[in-house]
């Protein structure tokens, strides 16, 4: 009777303590590339609330130096089509390499949006941004929940 | 008066020697039996829960209360200006442990670094018998330690309009605030005078910060060795070493050695060593005073006040 009772003891509190066992990291502030126009000795700003309209469209995927957008590229060849009036629904298209945004498959981990691994340093489309650290941007809009704003 | 002398003594002698004659046949008989085997756990090993930083392999008989005071000096490296660390600013713990059955101690505790309150179990299923039955202690302590303080700001994030939209705090959720520790304590008392214990650990933090400490892991294993000399009476020398098995950047081990002079409801530890965060996963961790530095060292002291109800 009474080594039950130790073993219970023992096992709740080592249910207690593993039921809570945590693995978390402390987050870095983020770096977001702001607007043109923002201040900053680096050019960026601490601006939250990414415009997918009003920053992401005009300042990333059509920008007037380096467009995504281009006819020959995803200005309609290549999905998703970043043109302004149809980037949006694009990028939640299926395509043949899988939707580049999907809240619903990587909620709580957007990183993994095809999107994202693309545009982020060392992905296929990091060298084709106006700023690669732009990506650190598109990765704040999806954390957001890649709205429509 | 012969005879009257006679009737009085020849009673005696007779009874002498038949006692004689029994003596003789008990010990035939004791002779033939096997010899029991002394199954209770062998005594005094440690006189105390504490060996300097760590656990000592023993929980006290059933019913004891223990009240801790674990008192730990600022680094000695600033010589006479504060008094070799006795006026530096120092970490206290204050603790109580109960032993509600034999071999079982819960108890609980706080820590003035970091506010952190502790919670404890130890557990002696095979302790060393007087035999020699089974020749060594068994004993398991684990801990659950809740940081608390201040869940301070790390960063905000301003909105388009310059209000704070996101706050990061130190402790995203509750759960960030704990942390672990686990520990398999083998040990023996080799002499009366002699007790020696192994034990290796495992430490896990919820929440790490890899930016401020490199190479840091959520869980981390360590292995230490410790003893007690009884050089005079209830005077012993205490001796231990923490060696951390996957440390981050600039972690060091452990390396502590004092004096104890035990009474029998208390026990006094006097010693130096570099482990100043008294709770044991904070000083495997994030321990990074080098015990080759003298200088790195700190004057601690463990009391600790028993009662048996």
């Amino acid at each position: 009777m009474k080594s039950i009772v130790i073993q219970s003891i023992v096992l709740i509190f080592l249910l207690g303590i593993f039921s809570s066992c945590d693995k978390n990291y402390v987050e870095p502030k983020p770096v977001i590339p702001g607007p043109a126009g923002s201040t900053g000795a680096t050019g960026t700003t601490e601006v939250w609330n990414i415009s997918f309209n009003n920053w992401i469209l005009p300042n990333i995927f059509n920008n007037a130096s380096k467009n995504c957008a281009q006819s020959s590229c995803h200005g309609g060849t290549f999905k998703p089509n970043l043109t302004a009036a149809n980037a949006y629904n694009s990028l939640f298209e299926t395509a043949l390499t899988g939707k580049p945004v999907d809240t619903v498959a990587n909620a709580g981990a957007p990183e993994n949006n095809l999107l994202y691994q693309k545009v982020k340093s060392g992905g296929s489309m990091n060298d084709k941004l106006p700023q690669a650290s732009y990506a650190d941007s598109i990765l704040l809009w999806l954390q957001q929940g890649a709205k429509n704003n | 008066m012969n005879l009257k002398f006679s009737r009085l003594v020849l009673p005696f002698v007779a009874l002498m020697l038949s006692g004689v004659c029994l003596h003789a046949q008990d010990t035939t008989a004791v002779a033939e039996e096997k010899p029991v085997k002394d199954k209770r756990p062998v005594k005094n090993a440690f006189d105390s829960n504490w060996l300097i930083n760590s656990q000592t392999m023993v929980v006290p008989t059933r019913n004891t209360l223990e009240f801790d005071i674990n008192h730990r000096f600022g680094p000695l490296k600033n010589g006479v200006k504060d008094m070799y660390g006795l006026y530096a600013p120092s970490n206290i713990r204050l603790g109580l442990t109960y032993t509600p059955m034999n071999s079982l101690q819960l108890g609980a505790g706080m820590t003035k670094e970091k506010m952190m309150y502790d919670f404890d179990v130890k557990w002696n299923p095979l302790p060393q018998t007087r035999s020699g039955s089974f020749p060594v202690f068994i004993t398991y302590f684990g801990n659950l330690v809740i940081e608390g303080g201040e869940n301070s700001v790390n960063w905000t994030l301003p909105d388009i309009s310059g209000n704070d939209s996101i706050v990061n705090k130190k402790f995203p959720e509750y759960t960030d605030r704990f942390s672990y520790f686990n520990q398999l304590i083998i040990g023996r008392k080799i002499t009366d005078r002699i007790s020696i214990q192994v034990a290796p650990s495992h430490a896990h933090y919820n929440l790490i910060d890899t930016m401020a400490n490199k190479g840091i892991i959520h869980d981390n294993f360590a292995i230490s060795a410790g003893g007690r000399v009884k050089f005079y009476g209830e005077m012993s020398i205490i001796f231990e070493y923490f060696h951390p098995l996957t440390p981050a950047e600039d972690i060091k081990p452990n390396f502590g050695i004092g004096f104890e002079a035990n009474t029998s409801a208390h026990a006094f530890q006097l010693f130096i060593s570099p482990y100043t965060y008294i709770i044991n996963q904070r000083d495997v961790v994030f321990n990074k005073k080098d015990p080759e530095f003298i200088s790195d060292y700190s004057i601690g002291f463990n009391v600790t006040r028993l009662w048996n109800f």
